[in-house]
């Protein structure tokens, strides 16, 4: 069942086949802890990663092949994430998540892990709604119009936030 | 000589920022990435440009490579109870036979449609009948009138955004800061809700799931203990009425139970307001003689509610339906508070009431809706976004081609409406009948309800 492609795992988990399940599960889930440890959750990532594959399950007659499999998780992932953000109504600080980080860091040597320091910190400086244009592009690889579609925003207030985002980011490392 | 003297001598103008983002990110075509590197080469400013944005995203990238973790699949198959496997409701399991179920019943028109043809052409070669006087109901099978306007769905996709990006950050649609007054904006906020809960468009698909479900918060918080949504003042039904049908249109795609106690308690509010005659009038506590206007959002709030569980509320929506009937006139028309009487015209009142009588009276609804056709084929397009939303609805409801091309113009006229450029591109125009009462954010929902 490895070789089925995401469309066809959908159709056999829409059909009641568990293995199917598995294996999507397993074949996105990495890309997905990613994507929320970036977006800032680091210690609920595998929570949040949880909480989108109930989400697909719930949802999986709804899915329609006309659209592209990633850009329905990534759509269910962030309204996940946005919801974890409503109930729990308070954002972990920056302090503490660098701080939960450096509890995993690895030992890259002081240069690697002062360079992630300042990405890391310096994504985290950004408002929520460039941060996610931010995270997907230059950490999940989705192209601006995936992106556009997963948010439900204009490509071209992709491309704006984008660089909005970046001229933000440069501004950080030069201080 | 400067570098933009050099490209302004080269005939090229510096190209925008984001242009120059999405060059380095591989986002262009390449026609405009040749143009970029064209433009590079001779100007030092955007090479420089060009430089910083892939330092910065160089810089970015440096991150440590993307985290194994450990397999989550066992655990979250364990949180799947084991009867969602086996027995999915009905309304889900139809998905997967949906494509199979629409080739069946494209064969099955195909076959009747050849039938028919063929029986027309036996029937005009036995009689001679060269005038072949089935030919406009056979055209009318073999093309039926479909009207669908050009660039609705980029109409509807822009207004949702304009409206997306105008939402406070408490959830609402301040009616105040557009031209409207503060007491609405309950009203206002529930308008704007329920363009973003089109019948074909779940929170799941719907890229605004967080716009609506700030709104829906918003809205919750503002009902007192008595069930009411807003403040009390002359239009509380109103706000009322349109913020409980969209909590319960909400209820109906989203199934939070978690909405479902202030949904209950504004269901209960409006049982308590309706009036001995079966309608309900300005506040609950006035009065007034009921009138129609506002009693269709209290109707629909109770039918909607009914839908999703509340059977106790049937005879007072009997009630309600008896009075309603009792306010369309011979002609199919609705009337405000009395039969035959309405200070505002009868076109949206009747449509309206269409809406609610739509499978409970086939004959009357039948009659109100060829009185709305001669109603509209009679007007000019004075705009009124209240007035088309309901119009072109209750005409969808009908067969007719008539209703059908009156749906399409109607909508032509709308997207023709939408300002395309400014801050408030994406937006309608507030100038119609209505728009003291709900401002901007008024016109544009009901613009795009009208669209949907």
């Amino acid at each position: 069942m490895n070789g089925h492609s995401d469309f066809e795992l959908m159709d056999l988990i829409r059909r009641g086949q568990k293995e199917a399940f598995l294996v999507l599960v397993r074949r996105h889930q990495d890309p997905l802890v990613n994507l929320f440890r970036r977006l800032g959750a680091y210690t609920d990532a595998e929570d949040l990663v949880q909480e989108t594959f109930l989400r697909l399950f719930k949802y999986r007659f709804k899915y329609r092949p006309d659209a592209k499999f990633t850009t329905f998780l990534y759509t269910l992932a962030r309204h996940a994430w946005a919801d974890s953000l409503r109930k729990v109504k308070k954002h972990e600080t920056i302090s503490e998540r660098l701080q939960a980080e450096a509890t995993g860091a690895d030992t890259d040597g002081m240069h690697r892990a002062q360079q992630r320091m300042d990405a890391q910190s310096a994504l985290h400086v950004l408002p929520e709604k460039l941060r996610v244009v931010v995270v997907m592009s230059l950490y999940q690889g989705l192209g601006y119009e995936e992106i556009s579609e997963t948010l439900g925003i204009p490509v071209g207030t992709v491309k704006s936030r984008m660089f909005l985002a970046i001229n933000r980011l440069k501004e950080e490392f030069d201080v | 000589m400067s570098d933009s003297d050099e490209t302004m001598r080269l005939g090229t103008t510096c190209p925008p920022g984001d242009d120059i983002m999405a060059y380095v990110q591989g986002e262009l075509a390449s026609d405009e990435r040749a143009g970029i590197e064209r433009h590079c080469k001779v100007c030092a400013a955007c090479m420089n440009q060009l430089a910083i944005i892939s330092g910065t995203i160089a810089r970015m990238k440096d991150v440590p490579a993307s985290v194994k973790t450990r397999d989550l699949a066992p655990d979250i198959l364990a949180r799947i109870p084991a009867r969602d496997w086996a027995n999915p409701p009905l309304s889900l399991r139809i998905y997967v036979y949906l494509p199979q179920l629409v080739r069946i019943a494209a064969i099955i028109l195909v076959l009747l449609t050849a039938g028919v043809l063929i029986f027309a052409k036996i029937r005009a070669d036995r009689t001679g009948d060269v005038q072949i006087a089935a030919a406009p109901h056979v055209k009318a099978i073999v093309q039926p009138v479909t009207i669908m306007p050009a660039g609705r769905d980029t109409a509807i996709a822009d207004g949702l955004a304009w409206l997306a990006t105008t939402q406070d950050s408490d959830g609402s649609w301040d009616a105040a800061k557009w031209g409207a007054k503060q007491e609405h904006t309950v009203g206002v906020t529930a308008l704007s809700l329920l363009a973003f809960l089109a019948e074909d468009s779940g929170p799941v698909k719907n890229a605004h799931a967080e716009t609506i479900d700030r709104g829906v918060r918003y809205l919750v918080g503002q009902q007192d203990a008595g069930g009411r949504f807003g403040p009390v003042c002359d239009n509380s039904m109103y706000n009322h009425g349109m913020a409980t049908v969209a909590i319960l249109k909400y209820l109906r795609t989203d199934h939070d139970q978690d909405l479902k106690p202030a949904a209950d308690s504004a269901v209960n509010f409006i049982c308590k307001a309706q009036k001995e005659s079966g309608g309900w009038s300005y506040s609950s506590e006035s009065a007034r003689e009921a009138n129609t206007s506002i009693s269709i959002w209290q109707l629909q709030s109770l039918m909607l509610a009914e839908s999703l569980g509340r059977t106790d509320l049937a005879p007072r929506i009997d009630r309600s339906l008896v009075w309603l009937r009792g306010m369309v006139d011979g002609s199919g028309r609705m009337g405000y508070s009395r039969t035959g009487e309405s200070p505002d015209g009868h076109d949206t009142l009747t449509a309206a009431g269409i809406l609610c009588l739509l499978g409970r009276d086939s004959s009357r609804t039948k009659q109100m809706i060829k009185a709305l056709e001669q109603a509209v084929a009679g007007q000019g397009k004075t705009l009124d976004y209240y007035r088309w939303y309901f119009l072109t609805h209750a005409l969808k409801t009908s067969n007719d081609d008539v209703s059908k091309i009156a749906v399409g113009q109607l909508q032509q006229t709308l997207i023709a409406q939408q300002s395309r450029t400014g801050p408030g591109a994406g937006s309608w125009e507030t100038d119609d009948r209505w728009s003291s009462a709900g401002g901007r954010i008024y016109a544009t929902s009901m613009a795009v309800l009208a669209l949907e």
